[in-house]
């Protein structure tokens, strides 16, 4: 039984539980990077439809030479179409840097700004290049997706339309398929609630699977069986993608296959998942419609350059590193195309705190006596590898865009020893990207 | 107001609330998304530098709570639609609220579980972000009067609450059971 009294008390016994209570306060530099992030002025977009549009009217009026010359890279300069982005197309898409995935989801108890001394290993090239530039699209509508999945799947029933442009075929318990389409592509995902084993499916007869019952005690399938089925489950229900080498993951219950979409030889961040149960039960599959068109290709930022982006932001960036073109330059973000760092051994902390380049110290509020010193973590980036990430433009179109999927060692205040810090920074050249955060939901 | 102006008023505000905008989202946001709560914060401070003049001079934290609230709701929103369309992918044992996790005290975690959303938002803003009634008042946009009600209804409830046995209330992954 409690035994609380008095309002007072019991505001009191909340309090003691603040998750916030031991967070860092932010660092002036934080601080600054948001107050300058809010002001940064959004001027309208040269969205892709637009410059469609006006290409089309060049190509009317000069014969086509016009355009010609915009989309050749050979006359790149200041023509080639401007990427007004608005926010990563995907959840799992690039990540803030100040978010890698080993050690920087936070728990609530932990410090959410450290201070990253970033260094650029002398193996890492300076050395600027060139990326495409892919429009995302699936050739299928969602509708008609869910309909072949299903029958693909043996799930039984009509297509519905659930009002808000998703289709579902099965009950909501499962066995179910629902499918939807975000940013001009078509997701989709299968449930089994009740154990439905799919035989082993060969490219020949993409429709045929069998049910059969599963015992829950069976044995999981190995980590290569599971890789070997998912992807030939996935050559049934349709999926033309190349696909990457699949990673997979274990508990006692399943086994999870994350396989990543390539193109054009490069990893992306988009990735189809498969999970298995007992006996090689199908318990889920998700994944895509996914075609990659080669739109342009832009000037790309060297990993040094890249790198600098995240001395730049210390950790704590947005919407992947890019800024408001209007900002840039305040922020001390790098490069411009063809243009190497002038030296490419970032030395301190330029973003957050006193910037001393040591150990950061914020004072406490309301007790200016006392500091706090900031966890300093050093991270020597020494591997640079170019990918392609998902972005949304403010058009409405989604697009995978060059990204540099940097990483390097961690050490110093590291909350965890042996971190390897990961992240992505755009690789397209900043003069080309534009962001607006717009409009608000608010 | 010039522009030199308007640009010296927010720099202040960011610099004298930011940090506890920053906590109220973080208090309130979930453990996978501590990301998304810095992104969050600049979409809470996107929105006072357009709306600068409407921000009620004295009551700019609580003003920017209601703000912070909004956004962690269409957040929450956006995240509930997500997890439904991918919950088949997503690991079985969702992660708690960051509120929860930190919340040792599992009776009194159990026991605000219980309260309605706008009985515990008025208790935590007042206990975590210390608030007073009329700031209350405005971070929740109800009347001082209604605000001090509805504070002090949702304390008398949980006193309630927690005068009660309270175990069959425990969450699953404190009891260890699915």
């Amino acid at each position: 039984m409690e035994r609380l009294n008095g309002h007072d008390e019991l505001l009191s016994r909340i309090a003691a539980v603040d998750p916030a209570a031991r967070l860092a306060p932010m660092t002036e530099g934080a601080l600054d990077r948001v107050s300058r992030h809010a002001m940064s002025p959004m001027p309208k977009p040269w969205t892709w439809r637009r410059f469609r549009f006006a290409s089309l009217g060049a190509l009317v009026g000069s014969g086509g030479l016009v355009v010609a010359g915009i989309l050749g890279i050979q006359a790149a300069g200041q023509s080639l179409p401007i990427l007004a982005l608005g926010q990563s197309a995907a959840k799992g898409g690039p990540v803030a840097p100040g978010s890698s995935s080993t050690s920087r989801v936070a728990g609530p108890m932990m410090l959410p700004f450290e201070t990253f001394q970033f260094t650029s290993d002398p193996s890492l090239s300076s050395a600027v290049g060139s990326g495409t530039a892919y429009e995302l699209s699936s050739s299928i509508d969602a509708s008609t997706a869910a309909s072949q999945l299903a029958q693909a799947l043996s799930v039984p029933g009509d297509v519905i339309d659930q009002g808000d442009g998703s289709y579902q075929v099965g009950p909501d318990n499962g066995p179910d398929v629902s499918t939807y389409t975000s940013n001009g592509v078509v997701n989709w995902y299968y449930e089994s609630s009740t154990p439905t084993a799919i035989s082993s499916p060969d490219g020949a007869t993409p429709t045929t699977t069998t049910t059969t019952s599963a015992d829950p005690t069976g044995p999981l399938p190995t980590n290569d069986q599971a890789s070997q089925e998912a992807v030939a489950l996935l050559g049934t229900l349709g999926v033309s993608s190349d696909l990457g080498t699949p990673s997979v993951s274990s508990d006692a219950t399943e086994v999870d296959v994350t396989i990543p979409i390539v193109v054009d030889g490069l990893s992306t961040d988009q990735t189809f998942y498969v999970s298995y149960g007992p006996d090689s039960v199908l318990n889920s599959v998700s994944g895509e419609y996914l075609t990659a068109t080669p739109e342009t290709t832009y000037p790309t930022i060297a990993p040094t350059d890249a790198v600098n982006v995240l001395i730049a932001h210390n950790g704590f960036i947005f919407y992947g590193g890019v800024e408001p073109m209007g900002a840039a330059s305040s922020a001390n973000a790098s490069s411009s195309p063809g243009s190497a760092p002038t030296d490419t051994t970032p030395t301190t902390d330029l973003g957050a705190g006193s910037g001393s380049g040591d150990s950061t110290t914020t004072t406490v509020p309301g007790d200016p006596t006392t500091t706090i010193s900031e966890p300093v973590v050093n991270v020597d980036i020494n591997q640079a590898t170019m990918q392609l990430s998902s972005y949304t433009l403010t058009d409405g179109t989604s697009w995978l865009l060059p990204t540099w999927a940097l990483s390097g060692p961690e050490t110093g205040t590291t909350l965890s020893p042996g971190d390897t810090y990961s992240n992505n920074v755009l690789a397209v050249d900043s003069q080309y990207v534009q962001l607006q955060t717009g409009p608000m939901a608010y | 107001m010039t522009d030199t102006d308007r640009e010296a008023r927010f720099t202040r505000l960011v610099h004298d609330h930011g940090d506890a905008v920053h906590r109220y989202l973080r208090r309130r946001h979930v453990v996978a998304d501590a990301t998304d709560a810095e992104d969050l914060l600049a979409d809470v401070m996107s929105v006072a530098w357009r709306r600068l003049d409407d921000i009620p001079v004295g009551a700019e934290a609580p003003w920017l709570f209601g703000v912070a609230k909004h956004r962690l709701s269409n957040a929450r929103h956006r995240s509930t639609r997500r997890d439904r369309l991918i919950a088949p992918i997503r690991p079985r044992a969702a992660a708690p609220a960051a509120e929860d996790v930190a919340i040792a005290d599992l009776g009194l975690r159990a026991a605000l579980d219980r309260l309605s959303d706008k009985e515990r938002e008025a208790l935590l803003l007042t206990a975590w972000e210390g608030l007073g009634p009329e700031e209350l008042a405005v971070a929740l946009d109800v009347s001082v009067n209604a605000a001090a009600i509805r504070l002090s209804k949702a304390k008398v409830h949980l006193l309630a609450i927690l005068s009660e046995e309270t175990q069959e209330s425990l969450p699953a992954y404190a009891t260890g059971t699915r």
